[in-house]
This record gives C-alpha cells, structure tokens and sequence, in this order.
C-alpha cells in the first residue's frame, strides 16, 4: 500500500568545487544527472579543503565529487582524503573536470574512487556511485 | 553523540531520516535531553532569500556565542524522487565554524513544506546541545502551517515583488506568522507593503496578544537582522512571561503523541492488509470495474480475519520498520 511519505534510503552526495573556479558547468550537469538518478545532492563551493570534509561529515553523505579546472586537484584531493580518513569518515571519492591522464593513476592509488573527465558519460558516474 | 561526537550525530541523523529500525528507541532515549534550545522557524516563498537570511542570523546569534544547528529542506522531485539540495550554498560562511551544524534535508513527499522528520532531526540538533535550532523549510503556500506546531518562533520572509501575497494571503499563513521580514527590500515598495500588513495586523491581533513585528532587511548585506534577532528575543519573553510558551511546547507533545500513535497504527494496519487475500481479490476487482471502491472497503473491513491478522501482528511485536506494508 502506499505511504505518504517516502523513508526509502536514498544516497546522498556532496558536490563541491573552489569558489576560485568559475568552471561549473560540468559539476552542475551531474548534479542534475544524480538528481535524476534519485539522489539528494548537497552542493557547494569551497575556500578551503576542510570545508568540504566537515560538510561531508555533517550531511553525512555517501559519495563526494570534486570538480577541477585548474590545477588546484594535487594539493585539494590528498587535503581531502587525508581529512577523512582521520576524522573517520568513509566515502566514495569522484573527481570531475580537466585531470591529465598521466595523474591518473596516482591519484586512483591515493584513494581516490573515479575520475572522471569531460568525455566521460554520465552512466559511468552513475554505476560507480551504485557499485 | 551526546557527549559531542559529530561523526555519531550526523549518523543518528540519517537513521532517523530513514526510518530506520530503532528510530523510536532513539528518540525516546534522547527525550530527557531535551528542553534546552530555543526553535524557530523560517518559511516562506521560493527565492525570499530564507538561506541568506538563516545564515546572517546565525552568524548573529554566533555572536552572541550561542550554538547554532540549523535544518534546511528542499523539495525532492516527485518523479525521480532525487533533490538538489542547495540552500547550503548560501551558508558558505558557517562552513568552518564548530559551533554551527547544518543539515540539509529532502522532504521526501511529506506533504507539508517540511518533512517531519526535519522535526526529529532538530530536536537532535537540541539533544546535542545547541542553543537555538532554525529550522528553514520550502514555503509552498498555506501548508507554512506545519512548522508552527514545532517550534516556539515562526519568521515569515517574503519579498516586496510578490507584494499581492499580502492580498492574496490566505488567512492562515498571516496568522502561523509570529515575525514577519520583508527581504530585498531594496527591489520594491517595502515600506507600503509594511504599513498594509500592519493595519491588518492591528485589526486582528487582540489585547494581550503577540503583535507580529514587521521588519525590512537586507540579508545580503546583513540588514535588518539585528532587529530580527531582537525580535526573536522579545518573542521569547512574551511567551515565557504570558505562559503561552509552555502551552504550545505541551500541545506540540500531545500532537507528536497522536501522530506516532496513528502512524503506527497505521504501518500495523497496512502491513496485514497488504496481505490479506480478500482485500487483494476486492482490489482487483475494482480495478476491472467488477466492484466499487466504497462497498468492496466496506465488505473487506466487515471481514474478522482481517482483523484477527492485525491483532495477531501488534501481539508480535508489530510491522517492525517503516510504514511500507510490504
């Protein structure tokens, strides 16, 4: 029978890019994407790193994805991932927008769940954030 | 959590916001905690800057070296049943503060601009210890109404562009107010907009009682928020002093009361029912137009083994996690 409210568990992510970077664009589409995939998605700029991480923590969300244009991603993502790690807090790490192919690697042995860059689908974010 | 753990807060937050088993037990143990902080409400339409304005007061407020948790909700999309949840971008500023936590929630087709849960989740904010808890819902229209019944403040915030919601104000969103804000006020006739309120205000609120204070502000450029702020506080003294604050937290129990009790009843019900083999032959024949709806509820509720079946259900224990009936 129906209810009149759904309790179903839904999946939360954070999406956050530097407020330095007007680059949006992208981070905006998946934002729509996962709001269409039935996800509630928190989304927000950032001045600082911890920001992000304390967010994550209070919304207590599933997944974060990160969105860079510039090169702002080798200092921001291993601030992030060392942030959450100490404080405790587990969750699947995307990151969006322009990485050169030859970081990949290294950042994915950081700890880092998926990148993602501009030619990549929108299914491909989805299925790593189902997986 | 109750000793200061974030990490144990935002989780407990998200079992309650999931109807996950045990959110009853949660609340009852977080019950005699409870008491400590001051609630009030921000509604009102889309795009009056609610967000800017909750995060300017609590940054007042921050001032003044209370604590501050806030719960902001936005509408989740009834067909993909996702949400952008985005008044967050507006409290930008909060961010690195620790006496300021701040949860964004999806009102998941809670009928009501707010989910009730968004209520659960503040009386953790004051379980926690925060001294105020606001509580920022989608102003939809008249069902504004639902955040009254849970906190001691309701701020209503509009602009002067939509100045005809003056006039075309149902009765009942001027009355759930207790504070109104005219914001971006800069973009209209705020000052005619004030004085209509006003007279209308002053043909119906009585001797004795709380006259709603009108306030213009600028939340962007942290206008007219100190005078929120001692409105908040004028209104707390009136409701200690008139004892009027003690009355609406007891009848706000009483209703949390009745509506756990119904809800339920209601998740014992439908969880047999959904069952029941009678009701789904009656169904289907509705569906095929072989019966109709009234009589087919009348025959299936007229059946005793049905309920024998909920009896049989409450006596075990009952339908266990949320309301699904699945």
């Amino acid at each position: 029978m129906d209810t009149t409210e759904g309790s179903r568990r839904r999946q939360r992510v954070l999406l956050a890019h530097c407020d330095q970077d007007a680059h949006d664009r992208g981070v905006r589409y998946i934002a729509e994407v996962l709001q269409e995939g039935g996800m509630e998605v928190i989304f927000i700029r950032y001045r600082v790193c911890e920001e992000v991480v304390r967010i994550a923590i209070q919304e207590d969300v599933d997944a974060v994805g990160l969105s860079f244009y510039s090169s702002g991603y080798s200092h921001d993502i291993p601030a992030v991932l060392d942030s959450l790690r100490e404080k405790g807090k587990e969750v699947k790490l995307l990151v969006g927008g322009i990485i050169p192919s030859d970081e990949i690697d290294g950042l994915l042995a950081l700890g880092v769940t998926g990148i993602f860059g501009p030619n990549s689908s929108r299914d491909e974010v989805l299925e790593c954030l189902a997986s | 959590m109750l000793r200061g753990d974030i990490l144990s807060l935002s989780r407990l937050i998200t079992m309650v916001e999931n109807d996950l088993v045990g959110t009853p037990d949660i609340l009852a143990r977080i019950y005699p905690h409870l008491g400590g902080a001051y609630h009030v409400g921000i509604t009102g339409p889309p795009g009056a800057g609610k967000s800017t304005l909750t995060s300017a007061l609590a940054t007042g407020l921050r001032r003044e070296g209370a604590t501050v948790g806030i719960v902001a909700c936005d509408p989740s999309s009834p067909f993909s049943g996702g949400a952008l949840l985005g008044d967050r971008i507006r409290m930008e500023s909060l961010a690195l503060d620790d006496g300021v936590f701040v949860r964004s929630m999806a009102t998941r087709g809670a009928l009501g601009g707010m989910s009730r849960k968004a209520h659960a989740v503040a009386r953790l904010l004051e379980a926690f210890g925060k001294d105020y808890v606001l509580l920022e819902t989608v102003g939809v229209g008249q069902t504004e109404v639902d955040v009254r019944d849970v906190v001691d403040t309701t701020v209503l915030v509009f602009t002067p562009i939509v100045g005809d919601y003056i006039q075309a104000m149902k009765a009942g969103i001027i009355e759930i107010a207790d504070v109104f804000v005219i914001n971006k006020m800069d973009l209209g006739n705020a000052a005619a907009i004030e004085e209509n309120l006003a007279a209308v205000l002053a043909m119906r609120v009585k001797r004795g009682e709380w006259r709603p204070p009108i306030i213009q502000a600028q939340a962007t450029e942290h206008i007219g928020v100190k005078e929120l702020y001692g409105a908040l506080g004028a209104h707390r003294t009136f409701l200690r002093e008139s004892g009027l604050g003690i009355r609406r937290r007891s009848e706000s129990r009483k209703r949390e009361f009745e509506e756990h009790v119904r809800e339920r009843l209601l998740a014992l019900v439908t969880a047999s029912v959904g069952r029941n083999p009678e009701y789904l032959a009656a169904r289907s024949d509705v569906g095929e137009c072989k019966a109709d709806p009234y009589q087919a509820c009348e025959d299936v509720l007229a059946d005793k083994s049905l309920w024998e079946e909920v009896v049989a259900l409450a006596r075990n224990g009952g339908s266990g996690a949320g309301p699904h009936g699945e």
